[in-house]
């Protein structure tokens, strides 16, 4: 590794990710949405919980609710990450970018190493504002729950929804070099983190344990619970899972960037 | 300096590049020739290193391109025109290739205003002409001051001013002792602006000689005589083994096969009457036409000249 060297690609794509306005349209959406989002799945749950069943009620969860809309808002910086790979092949600019740097592994790291930051950051920081525009939501309800940042997991749950946003652009970048098309890629993505959760729902429920959660975006998202739901990985198991989906989506798309003719 | 030897490339079970074996010198402009499909391009991503070789190796400066640690300052290419991201703005766009290769930010500047993009240099370049395109691609190329300049089809799209700006580009560069390899289809602006000329066709190296001599060995070189006697005269130049082509529309005589100073003689020994004696010199498009018509049927040959047919 040649720090100068990584230092230099690191410039040069944070130029590109800062010089185009799809950024910050992205990063914009994710906030909105993730925030806005957040605060209706709230107030919606939170208005019919005392006309929830009681196993409702045990499972009522308002950590995870509060950071519910960055399950949407995962899709906007997954987009983000994506077009930051398939832009360069769409425009043909991969080619200069890789004459540039013809030690291929180093434009993909210095794009994980930035993406990785923002993801984490904007994500960091829409799940703990999130949480805090809900908090007031619940006590309005008078939800019988400690909805407070210090109460028992509620810390682990607000960052860990943010963290799942920093790993979910790095597995999003991934399957963007993997791909190499804008739409494939997105739609890939999309099939993923919310269509394949939905059909193996419908599978038997043994077969859920041994596989639905393992999927990606549920491995990743049981770090966002402060209550334990039966089929899910533990918290900060379920993260080290989803890392690991989102290392094998960038090794997969490292090999092929480097072996692959541009 | 740039080396092929035995540069082969094959996708699938289409071979594009049939080992190419060749020097392309410094200090002068070398055009690359070929018709569309013959494998100029994936040439040039060999030598880049963006596509790899089946077999065979090509180095720049003696060393595969992949190997330099800032190739941007031994190796500059324009391999298409508008690559590049149609929200950002030129300025941007060279920046942050210039920062891959620790190029200093003036440089982004200094090559702006060479290409005459200076004005527009902060606007989105999804607005930019192909001829604009074409100039931010030269910029890129010269952002390192390389040694060596690698265009393809560096005049698409540009005006006659761009042009002949381009002409004037490659061979200042070439004066200064840089090597220049620049494909086109224009053979009228090849036959002004390269020394030197790679012919190739199918991916096999057709030719590999001086401009010049590539027009002087091709067939359509002939002589032009008109006469009062054509058939007397055609009969004595039969008699010493020249094609004779009687030309209906002027009544002139096309000739193959004997100088001009022989033709000339020959009359005068024997009382012809000569109202027109002149040389006729191919362009270089039909030398080329000539020499990759049958592309597939000639074997690379090793020295200048060898696979042209006369």
């Amino acid at each position: 590794m040649n720090l100068a060297l990584f230092r230099d690609v690191f410039a040069a794509e944070w130029t590109k990710l800062r010089s185009v306005r799809s950024t910050y349209w992205c990063g914009l959406l994710a906030i909105v949405v993730g925030i806005g989002f957040g605060a209706a799945i709230s107030a919606g749950n939170a208005s019919e919980y005392k006309s929830a069943d009681l196993i409702d009620k045990v499972m009522f969860d308002p950590t995870a609710l509060s950071t519910a809309g960055l399950f949407f808002a995962q899709l906007a910086l997954g987009v983000m990450a994506i077009l930051v790979m398939s832009s360069e092949y769409s425009t043909g600019t991969i080619r200069t970018t890789l004459a540039a740097v013809p030690q291929r592994g180093y434009p993909l790291a210095a794009k994980t190493a930035l993406l990785a930051l923002i993801g984490t950051f904007v994500g960091v920081g829409t799940a703990f504002a999130s949480f805090f525009v809900c908090e007031p939501i619940f006590k309005h309800y008078d939800i019988p729950r400690d909805v407070s940042i210090g109460a028992p997991h509620v810390l682990r749950a607000v960052l860990g929804a943010g963290l799942y946003i920093g790993v979910m652009v790095l597995f999003a970048l991934g399957l963007a070099v993997i791909i190499r098309h804008t739409a494939g890629a997105i739609t890939t993505l999309v099939g993923i983190v919310f269509i394949v959760p939905i059909v193996t729902q419908l599978l038997p429920d043994s077969w859920q344990e041994h596989f639905s959660r393992y999927l990606p975006a549920n491995a990743g998202s049981a770090i966002t619970s402060t209550v334990h739901q039966s089929n899910s990985l533990p918290p900060w198991g379920g993260f080290f899972v989803f890392v690991g989906w989102a290392a094998l989506s960038l090794a997969v798309g490292w090999y092929l960037l480097r072996t692959r003719d541009v | 300096m740039i080396e092929a030897k035995g540069l082969t490339k094959r996708y699938g079970s289409t071979l594009a590049v049939d080992n190419l074996s060749f020097t392309i010198e410094p200090g002068r402009v070398t055009g690359f020739l070929g018709p569309n499909g013959a494998g100029k391009s994936t040439t040039m991503r060999l030598i880049l290193g963006l596509d790899r070789p089946t077999s065979g190796s090509v180095t720049v400066n003696g060393t595969p391109y992949a190997k330099h640690r800032r190739p941007l300052t031994e190796v500059g290419a324009l391999l298409e025109a508008k690559a590049i991201h149609g929200g950002r703005s030129a300025y941007n766009h060279l920046l942050a290739i210039a920062q891959t290769n620790h190029i200093d930010k003036k440089r982004v500047g200094e090559v702006l205003e060479l290409v005459g993009l200076s004005a527009r240099a902060k606007q989105r370049a999804g607005n930019f002409s192909l001829g604009m395109g074409q100039r931010l691609g030269i910029a890129t190329a010269l952002l390192g001051d390389p040694s060596i300049l690698i265009l393809d089809e560096p005049v698409n799209g540009l005006d006659p001013e761009g042009i002949l700006w381009i002409r004037n580009l490659l061979k200042h560069a070439a004066a200064q002792g840089k090597t220049v390899f620049v494909s086109s289809h224009l053979m009228s602006e090849m036959a002004l602006t390269a020394d030197h000329l790679l012919v190739i066709g199918r991916g096999r190296l057709i030719a590999a000689a001086a401009t010049s001599e590539v027009i002087e060995l091709s067939s359509g070189n002939h002589v032009r005589v008109r006469t009062p006697n054509p058939d007397g005269l055609t009969r004595l130049l039969d008699d010493k083994g020249a094609s004779v082509t009687r030309v209906e529309s002027d009544s002139s005589l096309s000739i193959h096969g004997l100088t001009i100073e022989a033709i000339g003689e020959l009359a005068a020994a024997n009382g012809v009457i000569l109202h027109e004696l002149s040389p006729v010199q191919a362009s270089l498009e039909e030398a080329f036409m000539e020499l990759t018509e049958d592309a597939v049927e000639y074997r690379a040959p090793g020295t200048a000249g060898d696979g042209i047919p006369t």
